[in-house]
């Protein structure tokens, strides 16, 4: 098993700390939400 | 279904089971067999607990849902990527620095065995019924369409699983799941491809959006804040993200999937991955249910989709009365064409007071439709009372075998099975490390050798399969006490994870 205190370990080469990965996830979320909801007003 | 269909069925489903086998081979300690030695890398961990949650009625009854009520239901996840960010904040390091086999060793170290004790027995009480249902649900539904034996359905679908999951515990269960969700998402894409491909030449997929758009099924995102409707932006994300933490954070056959990353960070990145794609996934199988609504636009669709009911209904002393719904149903359909055909043409035309009226034509000839199944619905209950009336269920798999090219029916009806053997393989495995972990290790023999703990494991997840089973043979006869279970489950799911 890798080191657990490596608070970097597993973390995509892009991606600098764990909070910029959970802010990522996150504004993905409230992205989709955008998008559904335009999607909706265009084809409605 | 024809030989071919036959031969993709029990070829894929072969594969998986003999791919398990193959990727689990080799002595195994109990650290292995429970949690796979916590070696495997991000995908096998988001792919897991993926296909954990998707059962095989997420792929039966989401397209469904898809198709009479619209997309609302994604909104039921829009809590899961933030549950996904507390849990890797918080759950994930705790158990990983703890070392633990089970999300409820953590507890008597926190508190004390009794809190542990209480929360495994509720946590057994609740997913091994609830894992029967797992069975049960798509097996009647496969039994009543097919025409095959419930019982045999029950115990294929509950069995097949059992081969790897015992032989080869943990990781086994993780390498199928991998492969479980490669078939299922393919699968999907094929049959969202061949729905498009089946409408008519001048639509295209965007035009298919546009009349399902104009019907109201691409009703995605509700921000209106009403305590009365199951689905909005704000059930989703408030009771969806309580409901997400609870179920993959206190739940060991979650628990159990991410306990296999081989350190936090590869936990933590399935996990996050996890939230990144389940609203997707979730968002495609709907649109598959939207795109066959469309593809009920320009055919006729049956007034009822389980088929065996309306045969029934056909010989009865209620068949005239069917025959005169059937009649007005018919017509329904002729006007429902007649309009589809309009507003596309409109939209191509550009005709706002067009789109209008054929809109509202559509809409109209839908309502009567509904009226027409539910009448329909009245006479089947009184026909049979027992009668299985949730329609939505049958709405894909009637599509696919009425449909869909040889080949892609058999291929469809694995994907079925894949998906049930993702999530019964994760329970069965949760269930046994539970049984063997914190009741048999903890207070009956505490100090016997690795092999024995692993072949103790073993037994187990044969005895909980073995259980589940019956519990699904007898599943329609258990309603209340299920129902009795899960409103204690219900009730506890929020203490627990408040304990948590």
């Amino acid at each position: 098993m890798k080191n657990p205190e490596n608070d970097r370990e597993g973390l995509p080469p892009f991606i600098k700390s764990w909070a910029q990965m959970y802010r990522i996830v996150i504004g993905t979320l409230f992205g989709l939400i955008l998008l559904f909801y335009l999607m909706m007003r265009f084809l409605a | 279904m024809s030989l071919i269909d036959w031969i993709v069925l029990v070829g894929t489903l072969g594969f998986i089971v003999i791919y398990g086998i193959y990727r689990s081979r080799g002595k195994q300690n109990m650290d292995e067999y429970l949690i796979a030695g916590q070696s495997l890398p991000w995908y096998h961990v988001c792919f897991s607990v993926m296909a954990t949650q998707a059962s095989a009625i997420t792929f039966l009854s989401a397209p469904g849902q898809g198709f009479a009520d619209g997309m609302r239901f994604v909104q039921f996840y829009l809590g899961l990527p933030l549950a996904m960010v507390v849990l890797s904040i918080t759950f994930v390091p705790i158990f990983h620095r703890l070392k633990v086999f089970t999300a409820y060793e953590f507890l008597e170290s926190r508190f004390n065995q009794r809190v542990r004790m209480f929360t495994v027995i509720l946590f057994l009480i609740s997913r091994g019924l609830s894992t029967g249902l797992s069975i049960y649900a798509p097996s009647i539904i496969l039994a009543t369409i097919l025409g095959w034996d419930l019982a045999w359905t029950n115990i294929l679908m509950g069995s097949v699983v059992l081969i790897y999951t015992v032989t080869g515990g943990t990781k086994a269960i993780s390498h199928t799941h991998l492969q479980q969700m490669i078939i299922v998402t393919g699968a999907m894409f094929m049959a969202g491809y061949m729905v498009v491909h089946l409408l008519p030449a001048e639509v295209g997929f965007v035009d298919a959006l546009k009349i399902a758009g104009k019907a109201g099924r691409v009703n995605t995102i509700d921000f209106h804040f009403d305590p009365e409707s199951r689905y909005n932006v704000w059930s989703g994300l408030i009771g969806g993200f309580f409901l997400q933490l609870s179920y993959f954070g206190t739940d060991q056959s979650q628990v159990g999937r991410y306990l296999t990353g081989e350190s936090i960070g590869q936990s933590r990145l399935g996990l996050m991955m996890n939230g990144l794609l389940k609203i997707p996934m979730q968002f495609l199988i709907l649109l598959v249910g939207i795109l066959v609504f469309v593809y009920y636009q320009y055919n006729p669709a049956p007034l009822f989709f389980n088929k065996v009911e309306i045969d029934k209904l056909k010989t009865s002393q209620y068949a005239s009365d069917y025959q005169a719904i059937e009649k007005k149903h018919q017509l329904s359909i002729a006007e429902q064409q007649l309009a589809v055909n309009g507003l596309a043409k409109a939209m191509d035309d550009d005709k706002e007071a067009d789109i209008i009226r054929w809109q509202s034509k559509l809409k109209e000839t839908g309502e009567v439709q509904k009226l027409l199944k539910n009448e329909a619905i009245g006479l089947i209950k009184k026909n049979n009372p027992t009668a299985d009336t949730s329609d939505v269920n049958y709405v894909f798999l009637r599509f696919v075998l009425d449909r869909l090219p040889i080949g892609l029916i058999g291929l469809l009806i694995a994907v079925i099975f894949s998906a049930s053997m993702g999530s019964i393989a994760a329970a069965y495995n949760s269930l046994a490390s539970t049984t063997i972990v914190d009741i048999y290790k903890r207070s009956i023999n505490a100090h016997a050798s690795e092999n024995h703990y692993v072949m103790a494991s073993r037994l187990a997840t044969v005895g909980w399969g073995a259980f589940c089973i019956f519990v699904a043979q007898y599943a329609s006869k258990l309603g209340s006490m299920i129902e009795a279970v899960n409103i204690l489950g219900s009730l506890f799911y929020g203490v627990i994870l408040g304990i948590f």
